[in-house]
């Protein structure tokens, strides 16, 4: 299993695909946070902390985590590869949680340089080190959460065609309908008193409350229910091929 | 065939299973929960009282929050801070708190804006006149409100987000703002899960300060009391509704039926906050000539109070953590030259971190107070709360009391009075003062209803009848806020002490550890981002791109090598 994790990793970081992601990633939240004059812009709020990370982040992983999965399954199944692949001495589950895995490292990797941010703005404060060290650690995690549950998503969409621009698309739009969609539903008063309800069924009502440093064990209950039922939809997709 | 059909009934049964299993497992856990706050301030950690509060609501609380629309950065902050608290309020109270944000200022049409905005007025939400600084360098006026609005089972209650203290930097102000929000919106619960209000008498008719000297407590009391003027004039009934009673610099003779009654009012359960100078300074003599004559005040009220446990010297204490006033140090005949020297005579008094009322309190500043003593009287627990600091001294009355004293200070070795206690907390069963002089006619009148003896009950003794003031603008009759000193440009710590005693003596002391509540403001350097603000732009765009670049070509060059073996 750590052997296919390995080759995972390193096909995608031995691709220029895989760098190139990256690198728009960085750029994007890179120009959001510190050049754009926008309110995400650290500087023009004057205010010492990483909040605007922690808010453009999840939109450029919207787009950034579908494109670090859309291989993982659809390429194997297009290449045939996948044949190869389940007569393995693993399991169905196994192969996943690697693909998983993998995608998770990733997601990590590319988080790892925006730790300069926190440099910075520890330095750029008035006095110098005047950050919420705790609380930023507190929304880091959050966004691990996010991406985390992501990551689930973009597999679940890549097992279900061998099309990688459909696995990407339809790994977007499953990401913004779980992060967003749901709370979109529940401002427009259709449902009344389950309003609240479907407010909790996504992922931003969650995300919100970690993103500012407080980890309720509720919220890290439903990031990893979220995971373990889109890993669960993968599995039974693959096993549908002895159907 | 069958065996195929066989596998996708159970991988379907399977997956029903565990996803039934899955919402189960978050069914529990909604009631089984723990929050883990790793802000360094816990910023949204709620008091254990709020969160109780906030469990036993049973019925839908509705917030309107108005501070919503394009506005500066600062306020954006309130506005998610604000979020973040009703979202932090509503972890606790099994989803019934609901929030909408509103802009007042959404409708483009100004007949409709502004009818929208005279509605806010009259519920009592006055706007904030913002200058918010445009692209091209100019600046424009813009309304905001920033308030809150909460409804629960039919009744409703304001809240203020912002914080407005003249004198402080907006920055500070907001965050003062930030700090205050659980407070603010636990207080407003309060009153609406519990609408019974106690009431609070400010005692008058023996030269007591003025309704305009203590407007502003009044007006912060207003929002959980009723509060009232009350007079005694000899009437037996006269402090029958009140639980607590305020009793803010006499400075005439109180009668001994006067006092008689507020003795009773003690002994049947009645609060008292006595707020006294048992010293008389002449300010207007002061300010003309420079030099007035401290001397002993008579209130007839010695007696009493020494009764109930505590005694107010008649001396006047100095202390080197003091304000400061203005004097002219101009030669006679030039042009004034103001300046700020420290006057010893307004000891600035840090807080007592052991006891709930002064814990987390700012410094409280007074003005030419007297030192306390406790006297022993059986069954009564005597608490300082109040002290000056180690640099205090005494001057016994008369003593003379000279502007002089600025341009010749005194050694540091002559402030060898340390620690003067300037207020404290009785509590117990306090003896009436008439007991040893019980006439038969009184004991057995029943419109009198005599008691020799009060349940257990409480009462604050503060040796300075300013610590309650509010200066008054000059210029427009208003009042200032509690604590604000015009020549420092300061806000003490007066308001919120006074509030907690109140608190402390009607009981309501869940709402104190909300108040000294604080949050570090939190800035980046304006002047270092003007001058370097390229060189760091560039740092956070460019860097961390480069170093994936790097770790790239690294892993590049090491495949190449391995593979090209």
């Amino acid at each position: 299993m750590f052997t296919l994790l390995k080759k995972e990793i390193s096909s995608f970081l031995n691709s220029w695909i895989g760098y190139l992601t990256i690198l728009v990633f960085l750029l994007a939240v890179g120009l959001f946070m510190w050049v754009l004059p926008m309110d995400s812009n650290v500087l023009e709020s004057g205010f010492s902390s990483l909040d605007a990370l922690f808010i453009v982040a999840p939109w450029v992983f919207l787009f950034l985590i579908p494109a670090i999965t859309m291989r993982s399954f659809a390429d194997e199944r297009k290449g045939r590869t996948i044949e190869l692949l389940l007569t393995q001495p693993l399991s169905d589950l196994q192969i996943i949680l690697a693909k998983y895995a993998a995608g998770l490292f990733l997601v990590v990797f590319s988080l790892l340089p925006t730790l300069i941010y926190y440099y910075s703005v520890s330095r750029l404060g008035n006095p110098p080190r005047n950050i919420d060290t705790g609380g930023m650690w507190g929304s880091y995690i959050g966004l691990l959460f996010l991406g985390a549950a992501f990551v689930a998503i973009g597999i679940f969409a890549s097992s279900v065609t061998e099309n990688q621009v459909i696995a990407f698309i339809l790994a977007v739009l499953l990401c913004l309908f779980f992060y967003y969609g749901f709370e979109f539903i529940s401002t427009a008063h259709i449902f009344g008193k389950v309003d609240n309800f479907i407010l909790a069924l996504g992922i931003n009502a969650h995300y919100a409350s970690m993103s500012r440093g407080v980890i309720d064990t509720r919220d890290v209950l439903y990031y990893l229910s979220l995971i373990g039922i889109f890993i669960l939809l993968t599995k039974t997709v693959l096993e549908s091929r002895k159907w | 065939m069958t065996q195929k059909r066989g596998n996708k009934k159970r991988d379907i049964i399977w997956l029903v299973l565990s996803i039934a299993i899955v919402v189960l497992c978050n069914f529990i856990g909604s009631f089984v929960f723990h929050r883990f706050d790793l802000t360094s301030e816990k910023r949204y950690t709620l008091s254990d009282d709020t969160k109780k509060m906030m469990e036993s609501v049973n019925d839908i609380v509705y917030v309107k929050v108005y501070l919503d629309g394009d506005f500066p950065s600062g306020f954006k902050r309130l506005k998610s801070e604000t979020k973040e608290m009703l979202d932090e309020f509503r972890a606790y109270s099994h989803g019934n708190v609901q929030y909408e944000f509103i802009n007042p200022s959404a409708n483009p049409d100004t007949k409709v804006r502004d009818a929208f905005y005279r509605q806010l007025y009259n519920q009592g939400l006055t706007p904030t006149n913002l200058q918010v600084k445009d692209d091209n360098g100019g600046s424009s006026e813009q309304v905001i409100f920033p308030w809150a609005v909460i409804s629960y089972k039919g009744q409703s209650a304001p809240v203020q987000l912002l914080q407005n203290d003249p004198g402080v930097p907006p920055d500070e102000a907001l965050n003062n703002s930030v700090q205050k929000l659980e407070y603010d919106f636990a207080s407003a619960m309060r009153i609406l899960k519990n609408p019974v209000r106690r009431e609070v008498g400010f005692l008058y008719g023996h030269g007591e300060l003025d309704s305009l000297r203590v407007a502003d407590i009044t007006n912060t009391l207003n929002d959980f009391y009723v509060t009232k003027r009350v007079k005694i004039e000899g009437r037996l009934k006269s402090l029958q509704d009140i639980g607590l009673l305020i009793i803010a610099n006499p400075d005439t003779i109180i009668n001994e039926k006067d006092k008689f009654i507020i003795d009773q009012f003690v002994m049947h359960g009645g609060k008292i906050l006595w707020l006294v100078n048992s010293v008389y300074t002449n300010m207007d003599s002061l300010h003309h000539s420079g030099i007035t004559m401290g001397l002993p005040r008579e209130l007839n009220l010695n007696d009493m109070l020494f009764n109930y446990g505590a005694r107010i010297n008649t001396d006047i204490v100095q202390d080197m953590q003091c304000s400061m006033i203005p004097i002219n140090k101009a030669f006679r005949g030039s042009p004034p030259d103001w300046q700020l020297v420290p006057w010893v005579y307004t000891p600035l008094v840090g807080n007592n971190p052991q006891n709930i009322i002064t814990k987390n309190l700012d410094l409280i500043e007074f003005n030419f107070a007297s030192s306390l003593d406790t006297i022993g009287s059986e069954g009564i627990k005597k608490t300082f709360l109040l002290r000056t600091s180690k640099y205090s001294r005494l001057a016994e009355t008369p003593t003379r009391v000279s502007l002089g004293i600025v341009e010749y200070p005194l050694a540091m070795q002559q402030f060898d009075k340390p620690f003067q206690p300037l207020a404290v907390l009785l509590e117990g069963k306090f003896k009436s003062l008439y007991t040893n002089r019980d006439i038969p006619k009184i004991v057995n009148d029943k419109e009198i209803d005599y008691k020799y003896q009060s349940p257990e009950t409480k009462m604050i003794v503060i040796a300075d009848g300013n610590v309650i003031k509010n200066e008054v603008q000059q210029s427009t009759g208003r009042a200032l806020p509690l604590g604000y000193d015009f020549y420092t440009n300061r806000t003490y710590g007066n308001k919120n002490f006074i509030l907690n005693c109140i608190n402390y003596l009607t009981g309501d002391e869940s709402l104190i550890p909300l108040r000294g509540r604080e949050i570090k403001l939190r800035l980046l350097d304006k002047k270092k981002i003007a001058n370097e603000r390229l060189q760091w732009q560039i740092i956070n765009t460019v860097l961390p791109s480069l170093l994936i670049i790097i770790y790239g070509m690294i892993q590049f060059f090491v495949r190449k090598r391995k593979y090209s073996l």
